[in-house]
């Protein structure tokens, strides 16, 4: 595949194609009576995704190997994973891969994807809770590091004498305690980490706070990404639904209060995805205070389009809609969960505004 | 659409720029158009009415010049006038228009974006020839006949009848809603040519002369004020065969050129969602300072969202919009209903009663006729219903509703 041709639209259709062939649900399925020390996902088949299709090294800096393709792609395949719920390690391997470009550590397994990396739920608006100290070492915790019991790495952000960095940190090194944590998004499975005097290495310079927007931006935009795919997920869901469920003699999507509602809902998927996009290409061609903007606004929408969308996959399924057994409650945990994480809508909203959204009206 | 290179775009526009200064001081010196850029009319509907004649005369000059120097259509076939460039060429020329201060062409998107696409697509050679440089040069101002009395989100029920006779036909009925068909010189008419056929298969389109004699056009007064819309009664009116646009009986599908291409060109920068309203409300809540007021943050930055989703939901690339492909003209309709809506919301908001009472201060009162046209983006191109309705079954795959059960005489007796 040459990175001229590879379009986002054949990202998409690659990731669609790898997940209806590896059972779509039915990862997520299992965790809901799984423990919480469960790693959530199956090593193999991340592998697969991680090397055979070419997720992470598709995001990787063409000097270390990969593809050096930007947010547009990663948004592409982050929107499709969240679709089905995937709970491997997507997000933050993916995100790690891309921010890799000038370390000067050996990171190839992560950027092969063989090692996988661990992250806080809410990367970007975490106050850290980390500390970098002169010799390298970092030690404090992170409450809740998704895929925090089995990852090999973890993506963080550590304070330093001269100001916060993001980090990578080995997690088989001696001094790191790992205990499962229990969340309301059953798909998560975060771990809080207690770090002691770990060897760390730097992704960003200490202090450089625009380096480190730049990554705390394609965190929560990839979270956006994966929240739009949710939403979509909730959205085919419903309406296979409405196409079979019968009452008053009449298949219930033809009611057009249900018809309605669906169309709605594929409008606010539609134009928390265009925020999306548009927030991608805009951090992809390094215009950063405009990405910044864009980034909260997407996140926002995302957020609340997810959270609609799984309301209505609830609403339209009636009682079986709100059973253990059904899928429902799944995105529903992950909507509500989601929208938290990194800032609620409100709260990026007012961000936005503050940080001159206005601009992007007559951009 | 043609792939253009940035070196092809840039010099392309280079030479539309160049043109266009050369020509614009003859359009600002002209006292009509000064008075419209200094007014401070600021609108989501275009309230052409009695008085206008000089504007439009204005508007067609420009787009005659603008044809001549062949930039009035640089994306279209070079056969009627075009220079079958991409799309990208149209734009900047619509984004120099705007940033030089033209006057707006508003008067001329039903004949460029409803019209000339079905008679693009579907017409004989000989009547798209002639008719596509009229319509592109301003010589024509087109309307869209579509909408009867009996028959608006139920287009398909149109009765307006064309009869055969001889080489032509003769058509007879009433039309309306008619935008622009008190200026028009032509128009795009859906009517019923075989009254036995299914309804969505009887139809034809034909394109008809407003001066010809039996079309009679009566305005009708908007709830704005102004009067753009009209009544149109056809009574005998001869129309020749050769201005038949498509085959008989496939007026649906032209239509369906037309009603596709409105939707989307009603969220292009010539809508109501233009740089021109997004500059000035920009200004508005800028100089009131309300991006530092708590209270109307949520509503600037809800704002700022639907306007930026609808302009990049305009970009999305095919594969984003999966399945609903289809009905993704109907989807941005709706974007752009709701980032007018909220437009108005916001000026309405930061405002507060200034806009509602004129106190002669500047640009305030001004926004009181943004937000009474509004609702009548949810009307026309399609009531928001109808697209919710095209969303869910033609883009989500939801079944038609069951047809009622025929009243037959048994029962009603
Ligand atoms: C400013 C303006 C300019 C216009 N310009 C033109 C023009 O140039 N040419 C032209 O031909 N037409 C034009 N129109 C007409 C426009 O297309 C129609 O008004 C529109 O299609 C609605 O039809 P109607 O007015 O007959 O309302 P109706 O169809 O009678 O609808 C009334 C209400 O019923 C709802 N409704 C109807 N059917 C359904 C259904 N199946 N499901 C759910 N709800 C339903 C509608 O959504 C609406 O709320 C214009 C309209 C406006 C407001």
């Amino acid at each position: 595949m040459s990175d001229e041709l590879l379009s986002q639209d054949e990202v998409r259709a690659a990731l669609r194609g790898y997940f209806a062939d590896t059972g779509g649900l039915d990862e997520a399925r299992r965790l809901r009576d799984a423990p919480a020390d469960d790693p959530g996902y199956d090593a193999g088949r991340w592998k697969a995704l991680a090397g055979d299709v070419g997720l992470v090294s598709m995001a990787a800096p063409e000097g270390a190997g990969g593809l050096g393709l930007g947010l547009v792609h990663l948004t592409a395949a982050a929107e499709e994973a969240g679709a089905v719920l995937y709970a491997g390690p997507l997000r933050a391997s993916v995100l790690a891969a891309w921010a890799l470009g000038s370390a000067e550590a050996d990171f190839d397994g992560v950027l092969t994807g063989a090692e996988t990396v661990a992250m806080p739920q809410g990367f970007a608006a975490l106050q850290p809770g980390l500390v970098l100290d002169g010799d390298g070492l970092v030690g404090g915790s992170v409450p809740d590091a998704a895929h925090g019991m089995t990852a090999d790495v973890l993506l963080a952000i550590a304070d330093t004498a001269q100001g916060p960095c993001a980090v990578l940190v080995r997690l088989g090194e001696e001094g790191v305690t790992r205990t499962p944590v229990a969340a309301t998004d059953l798909t998560a499975r975060p771990a809080a980490l207690r770090l002691d005097g770990v060897p760390a290495v730097r992704l960003t310079a200490p202090g450089d706070r625009a380096a480190l927007g730049r990554v705390g931006d394609a965190a929560r935009l990839l979270l956006a990404a994966e929240q739009v795919g949710g939403a979509q997920g909730c959205l085919d869901h419903t309406v296979a639904y409405a196409r079979i469920r019968t009452q008053f003699d009449q298949v219930i999507g033809t009611y057009q209060a249900i018809q309605h509602r669906c169309a709605e809902t594929a409008i606010a998927v539609s134009a928390a995805r265009a925020l999306v996009f548009t927030a991608a290409v805009a951090l992809d061609a390094g215009a950063a205070d405009e990405a910044h903007r864009l980034v909260l606004l997407a996140k926002a929408e995302a957020s609340d389009a997810f959270e609609g969308a799984a309301a209505t996959l609830i609403q339209v399924n009636g009682g079986i809609g709100f059973t253990w057994e059904h899928d429902a409650h799944l995105y529903y945990r992950r909507a509500k969960a989601t929208a938290a994480y990194d800032g609620r809508p409100s709260r990026l909203r007012d961000e936005a505004v503050a940080s001159g959204a206005l601009a992007l009206l007559t951009r | 659409m043609t792939e253009t290179s940035t070196a092809g775009l840039a010099a392309f526009r280079a030479e539309a720029e160049e043109f266009l200064r050369s020509i614009a001081g003859g359009f600002a010196a002209d006292e009509a158009a000064r008075a419209r850029r200094e007014s401070d009319r600021i609108a989501s509907v275009e309230e052409l009415g009695e008085g206008h004649e000089l504007q439009v005369e204005r508007v067609r000059n420009l787009q005659a010049r603008l044809f001549d120097a062949g930039l009035a259509w640089p994306s279209g076939p070079v056969d009627c006038g075009g220079r079958g460039l991409g799309r990208d060429h149209d734009q900047v020329v619509d984004d120099l228009l705007a940033e030089l201060g033209f006057p707006s062409r508003e008067v001329l998107f039903v004949g460029l974006h409803i019209v000339a696409p079905a008679l693009d697509r579907h017409a004989a050679p000989e009547l798209r020839a002639r008719m596509l440089p009229a319509l592109y040069r301003g010589d024509a101002i087109g309307c869209q006949l579509f909408s009867e009395p009996g028959a608006g989100s139920d287009l398909a029920g149109v009765a307006t009848r064309a009869v055969r006779d001889g080489d032509g036909w003769v058509l007879t009925g009433q039309k309306v809603w008619t935008s622009m068909g008190h200026l028009a010189d032509v128009g795009e008419a859906l009517v019923r040519t075989d009254p036995d056929a299914p309804k969505h298969a009887g139809m034809t389109m034909f394109l008809v002369d407003m001066r010809a004699p039996g079309v009679t056009v009566r305005p009708i007064r908007q709830m704005t004020g102004g009067a753009a819309f009209n009544e149109v009664f056809l009574d005998g009116v001869r129309v020749p065969d050769a201005h038949r646009i498509g085959a008989v009986g496939e007026g649906w599908k032209v239509a369906g050129t037309s009603l596709g291409s409105e939707r989307k060109t009603m969220v292009g920068d010539d809508g109501p969602v233009s740089p021109y309203a997004l500059g000035r409300l920009a200004a508005l809540v800028e100089r009131l300072g309300a991006a530092d007021d708590p209270v109307h943050r949520a509503e600037i930055a809800g704002t700022v969202a639907s306007v930026v989703a609808m302009k990049a939901a305009a970009e999305l690339p095919e594969g984003a919009w999966g399945s609903l492909g289809p009905a993704s003209g109907s989807v941005l309709k709706m974007l752009m209903t709701r980032a007018v809506d909220r437009m108005a919301g916001l000026a309405g908001e930061v405002l507060g009663e200034l806009a509602f009472t004129d106190s002669g201060e500047p640009d305030t009162h001004a926004w009181a006729e943004f937000v009474l046209g509004a609702p009548a983006l949810h009307l026309a191109g399609g009531t928001d219903e109808i697209q919710l309705n095209i969303i869910a079954q033609r883009g989500l795959g939801l079944p038609r509703p069951p047809k009622p059960a025929r009243q037959t005489t048994e029962a009603r007796s």
